[in-house]
């Protein structure tokens, strides 16, 4: 069946449509002002017309090159254009003053499709023997596993933990709006009848990265009328491109320390609310603690820049697996991806690889084949970078907001879900300013009506027993990671200070 | 929240480092500009036409950013006819608030 899809792909105009995300998510890759999962929340929306696997193939196609091309300006100008691409500044911007443009960007095109491609098959081979054993799930392990998903993401808040937590139980409220599921009372909906199916969640998404973002961005503008090269004279600077491509023995070098940058980038993408920006700079110092060279991190290594490459394209594929086979986002994007599915009234989770499974074998193949479109249009086309870093940024913030508005009015045709996208922008920008982290906030979004019907249902099934929850396997297992997720941070700090207050005192 | 911050001497909503006085205080009238016009971008939705309004907005952004006049006058004519043919003609949605 996978062989099909991939036949089906290159015989119908999917492929033009996968080419059309992978451009497109070049340039907002490129774009500091706009990240990946911005760009997919924004063109979710004016993907509604077209097939699933049509609209699939475009936005997978934004996911994947966004990701790459974010490295782009984090290597050119030390700017990463999307989260994800931080740790590519610590080693690609050196090897540009070195003079070696044509080399970093072509192993910034390389390593990405190559950890791509790693959690591509992992995807495939992984998916479906999740998906069997998922279907084992019941209510009381969904529930568990929503809660799972829900701790997890706080717990990556690190030291903003309270921040975290707050922003989570904002979200949780903000997802009893609505019926109730289990009586169909309206919950919270102050007599509006446009809040019966609650807060539009592709809609609050795209307020809160689209206009949310613009707003932070007008906060920190520190000067007018500017590109985001910074100035003209730094992007025209990139002309002299050097050798492109690497010797053999920066790949032998380099060589163990990709594959584990593989094999640890798709688990930590699998890991609900862990994405690139963890992976990369984890894989980052792995490779440093275990190179022979492990001063020349931070100042041009080729190894730093292989593995950061490869690691923030290498989570998609986790990302992926456990969005499709358990229906949890494993970070933002995949959160974006599990409301479009559910526009194409999908869900996803096990029952989508037996209702849906042509449909799963087509997002497989899309993966390959945009990965495969990224390596020649990031080959070819790299000089053409440093012009789209040319565009001033007041441009991008108007022409966001406009396709704010024009993708939050097309899902119902309704001007109410434009005024949630306004005031869901303003909760964003807020939130920015804030220092509150999104991500808990948007899965509590999607996670919790998940978690209060399979905990509602489940107490219906054992009429009102809770020790439903304590006597199934599963249910024991995600419940116990998700409290030691919890209180791991907190503990670990506790013990950390204690140790440091005990060396003093010796 | 507030009890954490006092703790970690954290200040929110502090100014960036590298921005002047001048820019902040352009800064915070941007801000209550782009929401005051996204504001009336709906009314004016709402009581006419969306290529107007969308012309208003996109036009009158472009403006408080500080793009010159000709520019943001075209870039908002461009903006706002152009999506509403796409969708009306192309993708067959009706940009109509009412």
């Amino acid at each position: 069946m996978l062989l099909g899809a991939f036949v089906e792909i290159f015989t119908t105009n999917l492929f033009l449509y996968s080419l059309l995300g992978v451009v497109a998510g070049m340039v907002i890759g490129v774009l500091p002002g706009l990240s990946a999962t911005m760009g997919v929340a924004i063109l979710t929306p004016l993907t509604f017309w077209l097939e699933p696997a049509q609209g699939l193939a475009v936005l997978l196609g934004i996911y994947n090159s966004a990701i790459w091309a974010g490295g782009v300006s984090a290597i050119l100008i030390n700017t990463p254009g999307t989260p994800a691409s931080i740790a590519q500044t610590f080693d690609g911007y050196h090897i540009v003053k070195e003079g070696k443009i044509g080399l970093a960007l072509s192993m910034n095109t390389i390593y990405s499709v190559v950890g791509g491609l790693f959690g591509s098959v992992v995807l495939t081979v992984a998916a479906f023997p999740v998906a069997r054993f998922a279907l084992r799930f019941g209510p009381p392990e969904m529930f568990a596993l929503a809660l799972f998903g829900l701790t997890m993401m706080i717990s990556v808040s690190g030291k903003k933990l309270v921040n975290g937590l707050f922003a989570g139980f904002l979200g949780l409220l903000i997802s009893t709006i609505g019926l109730d599921p289990m009586h169909g009372m309206p919950r919270f909906t102050f007599g509006n009848v446009n809040l019966l199916s609650g807060v539009p969640f592709v809609v609050a998404l795209v307020g809160m990265f689209g206009v949310g973002e613009v707003l932070f961005q007008l906060s920190e503008r520190v000067a007018r009328n500017r590109s985001f090269a910074g100035d003209d004279e730094g992007a025209t600077k990139l002309t002299e491109m050097g050798r492109m491509w690497p010797t053999r023995q920066e790949v032998r070098e380099s060589s163990l320390a990709v594959l584990l940058s593989s094999i640890i980038s798709t688990v930590i993408g699998a890991i609900p609310g862990a994405g690139g920006d963890i992976a990369s700079i984890v894989c980052w110092q792995q490779a440093k603690q275990m190179s022979k060279k492990p001063e020349e991190f931070g100042k041009g290594s080729y190894t730093g820049l292989a593995v950061t490459s490869l690691a923030n394209n290498g989570v998609i594929g986790g990302a992926m697996t456990t969005m499709m086979t358990l229906g949890i986002p494993g970070d933002g994007v995949t959160a974006i991806l599990i409301g479009s599915l559910m526009m194409y009234g999908m869900q996803p989770g096990p029952r989508l690889f037996i209702e849906q499974a042509p449909f799963v074998y087509s997002i497989m193949a899309l993966m390959f084949v945009g990965y495969l479109m990224i390596l020649a249009l990031g080959l070819v086309t790299a000089r053409a970078s440093s012009v789209i870093l040319r565009i001033k940024q007041e441009y991008i913030w108007v022409a966001v907001i406009g396709f704010c508005i024009l993708g939050s009015f097309a899902i119902n045709n309704s001007i109410f879900d434009v005024v949630v996208m306004f005031i869901a922008g303003l909760v964003g920008f807020v939130f920015k300013k804030a220092d509150i982290p999104l991500g808990p906030f948007i899965l509590a979004l999607l996670l919790g009506p998940i978690a209060e019907s399979n905990y509602r249902r489940s107490l219906a099934l054992s009429q009102g027993d809770m020790s439903i929850f304590f006597t199934r396997p599963i249910t024991i297992v995600l419940l116990v990671v998700s409290l030691v997720s919890l209180l791991w941070g907190p503990i670990r700090e506790a013990i950390q200070k204690k140790r440091g207050t005990n060396e003093v005192g010796a | 929240m507030v009890f954490n911050g006092m703790r970690e001497k954290v200040a929110y909503f502090a100014r960036k480092e590298g921005v002047s006085d001048e820019m902040a205080r352009d800064n915070v009238i941007a801000i209550l500009l782009t929401v005051a016009g996204c504001a009336l971008f709906v009314v004016l939705w709402y009581y006419t036409h969306y290529m107007l309004a969308n012309f208003v907005l996109m036009a009158g952004l472009g403006l408080l950013y500080r793009v010159k006049l000709p520019k943001a006058l075209i870039f908002g004519a461009a903006f706002s006819v152009g999506s509403y043919y796409f969708f009306s003609k192309v993708l067959q949605v009706l940009l109509l608030a009412r």
